[in-house]
């Protein structure tokens, strides 16, 4: 599903972040990706959703080298992947309902099923009485949450998140983790960016470690 | 769903709109009553001329005593091709002579006989003007279609000026949607890389963009409209001879739907080459941005 081969991450003039990463995420995996802070985590996660393009080596998606993938195709297979960014990237001029049917919308689902699906989602991430409130009017960790409705409510193939547990408290990062596992046990694969260790001992997924530039792979 | 912040270029685009469609309605409205008026007056002037007979009283040199109008008339009357012959009254002439001559002058100098005539076919003029220049040379013929050839003229100058007017209202129309488009896709940079990254593709984003203008165009469009028309009533009167003078038109009973299908087009089609202009206008510029 996600492959790298031999990549090296840099952004233009500056050193590169990470040297020589391999990996093969297969279908039906649950990673952790840790690392200290500016490890280079989120540019390995920005890599994957394409939002950067690697300076030596190759990736493939989904079956399919990205440097053959043209501007038309990146839409259809972000399609596939739920994004949760670090600083969340709600717009803050949609409610928080409008704001996790957005996927929805894009993909072009009825209006009746985005109707249903949306209020039922936000429920169970503890956001029911706030479906119209603007994304500015939240907490953190509401907007936190708000986030990671948005990335999984299209039921993605792949589901990148950047530190998803930042801003929450244990009880809701432990929630937040039994959705991501529900989603795993129903077919997403799922690569998790955290530096929180209690939460990797907590659960126990497979984890790729950043250290010195370098990509780990540790039980 | 209002997902792009466009309430500045909104305000900005309405009003403008608003203003370009509603001076081409009013092009347009000028346009179709100059060319009732100027049909009105084709119809009236066609095959209508006008004989003059200088010194009208005076004998033909026969010894029966028989004037040059009375001989004028003998021509008239034997020419197949005449519909009607209707003899000027001296008021008359002296009514369209006083523009150009001093009262005084007016009164000592022996008027002409205008003798009007319609002809059911122009062709025979040749032949009438031989006839009347045979009876005496000083006696001409002057048709009205070339008496009012440059009021004509001023007419189709005027017709283009209208259409250039329209032409005008619409570039300026959709250079401020281009603008409109360009400044939106600046400002709301960040929401549309965040839709990108869910997976939008640029058309999804275009039809975001049709959709906010749309709206926009539709509601300046109905305002526009609903302003020019009320002005056309306002200056309905005045119009009714605003074109060739004495010519007067009863517009609301000359006005067909032929005429009334033009005017609906202006505020139908401007929001429409609007959405089209905008959704181009986004690709273009995101196919650029990518």
């Amino acid at each position: 599903m996600v492959r790298f081969e031999n990549v090296e991450i840099r952004y233009r003039g500056k050193e590169a972040i990470l040297t020589d990463v391999s990996f093969d995420l297969g279908e039906g995996n649950f990673h952790f990706l840790t690392g200290k802070s500016g490890a280079g985590k989120s540019s390995l996660l920005k890599a994957i959703y394409m939002g950067m393009s690697p300076s030596k080596g190759r990736i493939n998606l989904f079956g399919r080298d990205i440097s053959s993938i043209t501007n038309k195709d990146i839409p259809e297979i972000r399609r596939r992947m739920g994004i949760v960014f670090q600083d969340f990237r709600l717009i803050n001029n949609l409610t928080v309902r409008e704001n996790v049917a957005l996927p929805l919308k894009i993909f072009g689902t009825k209006s009746s099923i985005i109707r249903r699906h949306v209020p039922e989602l936000l429920e169970w991430v503890g956001l029911g009485d706030h479906l119209d409130n603007l994304p500015p009017s939240l907490s953190g960790g509401q907007q936190q949450r708000v986030a990671i409705a948005r990335a999984v409510i299209a039921r993605p193939v792949l589901l990148l998140a950047d530190e998803p547990t930042g801003n929450v408290d244990d009880t809701i990062a432990d929630r937040l983790l039994y959705l991501f596992k529900e989603l795993h046990r129903t077919g997403t694969n799922i690569l998790i960016a955290t530096h929180n260790e209690n939460l990797l001992k907590k659960f126990n997924y497979p984890v790729l470690r950043i250290e010195d530039r370098q990509l780990l792979l540790s039980d | 769903m209002k997902m792009l912040k466009l309430a500045g270029s909104n305000f900005f685009l309405g009003w403008i709109m608003a203003s370009m469609i509603y001076l081409a309605l009013l092009a347009i409205l000028f346009s179709i009553v100059s060319t009732l008026s100027f049909d009105k007056w084709s119809n009236a002037t066609r095959d209508l001329v006008t004989i003059h007979v200088p010194n009208p009283t005076k004998g033909t040199g026969s010894d029966d005593g028989v004037t040059r109008i009375d001989e004028t008339l003998k021509i008239l009357r034997a020419f197949p091709d005449i519909e009607s012959v209707t003899i000027l009254e001296k008021n008359d002439i002296e009514r369209l002579i006083n523009p150009l001559i001093e009262k005084d002058i007016l009164k000592n100098i022996l008027l002409p006989a205008l003798i009007e005539i319609r002809l059911k076919r122009n062709e025979v003029l040749p032949d009438l003007n031989n006839a009347l220049k045979n009876l005496s040379p000083d006696i001409f013929i002057e048709d009205h279609v070339e008496l009012f050839s440059p009021d004509a003229k001023t007419f189709l100058g005027a017709k283009k000026l209208f259409s250039v007017i329209v032409s005008l209202t619409l570039f300026v129309a959709m250079i401020s949607v281009i603008f409109t488009v360009h400044s939106g896709l600046a400002i709301n940079r960040e929401i549309i890389h965040v839709m990108h990254l869910i997976g939008a593709k640029n058309s999804f984003i275009a039809r975001t963009f049709q959709k906010h203008v749309l709206k926009v165009l539709s509601i300046s469009s109905v305002f526009a409209t609903l302003l020019a028309i009320g002005t056309f009533f306002i200056l309905e009167s005045s119009l009714r001879v605003a074109f060739f003078g004495d010519v007067e038109i009863d517009i609301f009973k000359q006005i067909n739907l032929w005429d009334w299908t033009i005017f609906m087009l202006v505020p139908v089609s401007y929001p429409l080459l609007g959405i089209i202009v905008v959704g181009v206008s986004v690709l273009i510029l995101l196919r650029n941005q990518n």
